[in-house]
């Protein structure tokens, strides 16, 4: 069940709440005084309805659907994963210095590593895990590409906690990228592919040192020199700190299983992090027992 | 009392106008793609007017409110990069081609997100999810492709001081990232190596 604030459902909004029933929730109504609940269940259409705070009870009749081939949706029971190929991990590295941002190919590539061996401890005992080598050119690299192409657009718009729930089981959206799958799987032997990515963000000891002096240094004076020339720019987002910020500093990744037959997406998960250094393969590890804590 | 009242409305509204503003975003960039060779197409390139004059609105603070124009990007970015993919590239007024167009390319945005960071040191980040729709001369959609991009920008303690710029150049980086693979798409889908 999830919660809209809107009647329609717009592509990748942000719902107040998602979670599979019974659900436990104090809600906000809002200026509006309503909201939308959403049910959904795999291979029946959603189901949604309004209510306001006045609303007692409800009661949402669920159809069956079809898929295009005449079949009903989410019958087909998935069978064990006998080997995965895990592409990535790919992460960016930004390095936060006190004056400059820059990308480390090094560190990226590092963390990846690690991040490689920590998935295959996760997956020890249930599944093989080989890595894809990375094409650096040809058809192979247009294979690769096709594919990483959908699933990241999968993992950005696809809401993890439904995905299990959504009507139809979601797949690659292009032709190249389920080809793709279905090649890579072919070649390797493999039921799935894990795509993992996600980027990193480090503040290095000059940021950090810049930091301290703001804040101890930090007069009414020079505040008040700092803002007007900010504002003789034109720019005024020159403020000191009054929210927190969103993600200053951290590891943010991203998964995704995808079966090579089809092309479906069999799970998805996010989360964000404290950074990782590349060579803490114990805090590696954790991050991805974390990250892979809702895959069955 | 009404005096004051009016003087103090009046600088509420004055305050809140000159926060109100548009990036001035900078050009948008030439994308290198490796090795690419045009189709032998001559495409449309269509973008409904609300498309075209979509922009992204995003409150920094009670008073200021920055606003991105995302869809004047949009076109330029895809008026400058869509010839390295078909042979010719024309305005194109609906999803079904003109006289002498063999298809037309509709991009949209499916979502945009930016982070404007408080306090102003930290990274200016931006995500958009594009998609373009290609269409064949009956105005048939044959090929749609979603791509993600994402953009961070940052001048470490200094970058208070160029918010604007850098909230502007994680936004570029970000739709140039999903542009880049979407034109990569184009250039390697089937259903118009395919197209007659």
């Amino acid at each position: 069940m999830s919660v809209r604030l809107s009647a329609q459902a717009e592509p990748g909004e942000v719902r107040q709440v998602s979670g599979t029933t019974p659900l436990e929730k104090v809600l906000d109504f809002g200026k509006a005084g309503r909201l939308w609940l959403e049910v959904e269940k795999r291979g029946y259409a959603p189901s949604s309805v309004e209510v306001t705070p006045d609303t007692k009870t409800i009661t949402l009749p669920l159809e069956r659907i079809g898929t295009k081939d005449g079949r009903e949706a989410g019958k087909a029971a998935a069978p064990p994963l006998r080997k995965v190929l895990l592409v990535g991990p790919e992460v960016r590295v930004t390095l936060r210095r006190f004056a400059k941002e820059e990308v480390s190919a090094d560190q990226g590539s590092r963390l990846g590593s690690t991040l490689a061996d920590a998935v295959r401890a996760c997956y020890s005992g249930r599944a093989d895990v080989e890595l894809l080598p990375v094409a650096q050119d040809g058809e192979e690299e247009s294979t690769q590409k096709a594919l990483w192409r959908d699933t990241r657009t999968s993992m950005e718009l696809i809401d993890p906690v439904r995905l299990p729930y959504l009507s139809e089981a979601p797949r690659l959206e292009t032709r190249s990228g389920r080809d793709a799958a279905r090649k890579l799987g072919e070649r390797f032997g493999a039921d799935a592919i894990l795509v993992v990515s996600g980027r990193q963000t480090v503040e290095t000891g000059g940021m950090k040192v810049g930091k301290v002096a703001l804040f101890a240094a930090g007069s009414a004076a020079s505040y008040a020199a700092a803002y007007s020339a900010a504002m003789a720019r034109g720019d005024s987002l020159f403020v000191y700190p009054v929210y927190l910020p969103a993600f200053s500093q951290g590891l943010l990744l991203q998964a995704a299983l995808v079966r090579c037959g089809d092309g479906e997406v069999l799970w998805i998960n996010r989360g964000v992090w404290s950074p990782v250094s590349p060579d803490d393969s114990a805090e590696a590890a954790r991050v991805m027992k974390e990250l892979f804590s809702s895959l069955q | 009392m009404k005096k004051r009242i009016l003087v103090g409305t009046l600088l509420v509204l004055t305050v809140m106008t000159a926060a109100a503003f548009t990036l001035k975003m900078p050009p948008p960039p030439l994308i290198e793609l490796k090795g690419a060779t045009p189709w032998a197409f001559a495409a449309g390139l269509f973008l409904p007017k609300e498309a075209q004059e979509y922009t992204y609105a995003l409150k920094t603070s009670p008073f200021d409110k920055m606003t991105y124009p995302l869809g004047e990007q949009t076109v330029g970015l895809f008026e400058k990069n869509l010839p390295a993919v078909f042979k010719s590239v024309v305005r194109a007024e609906s999803p079904k081609p003109a006289q002498g167009v063999d298809l037309v390319v509709e991009p949209s945005i499916v979502k945009f997100e930016a982070v404007v960071p408080h306090p102003a040191y930290n990274p200016y980040t931006a995500t958009i999810v594009l998609r373009v729709n290609v269409y064949d001369r009956e105005g048939n959609k044959i090929f749609t492709q979603t791509a993600t991009g994402n953009g961070q920008s940052g001048k470490g303690m200094a970058s208070g001081f160029k918010a604007q710029s850098l909230a502007a150049e994680a936004a570029q980086l970000a739709m140039a990232d999903a542009a880049k693979q979407i034109l990569e798409a184009l250039l390697a889908a089937p259903e118009i190596k395919d197209y007659k």
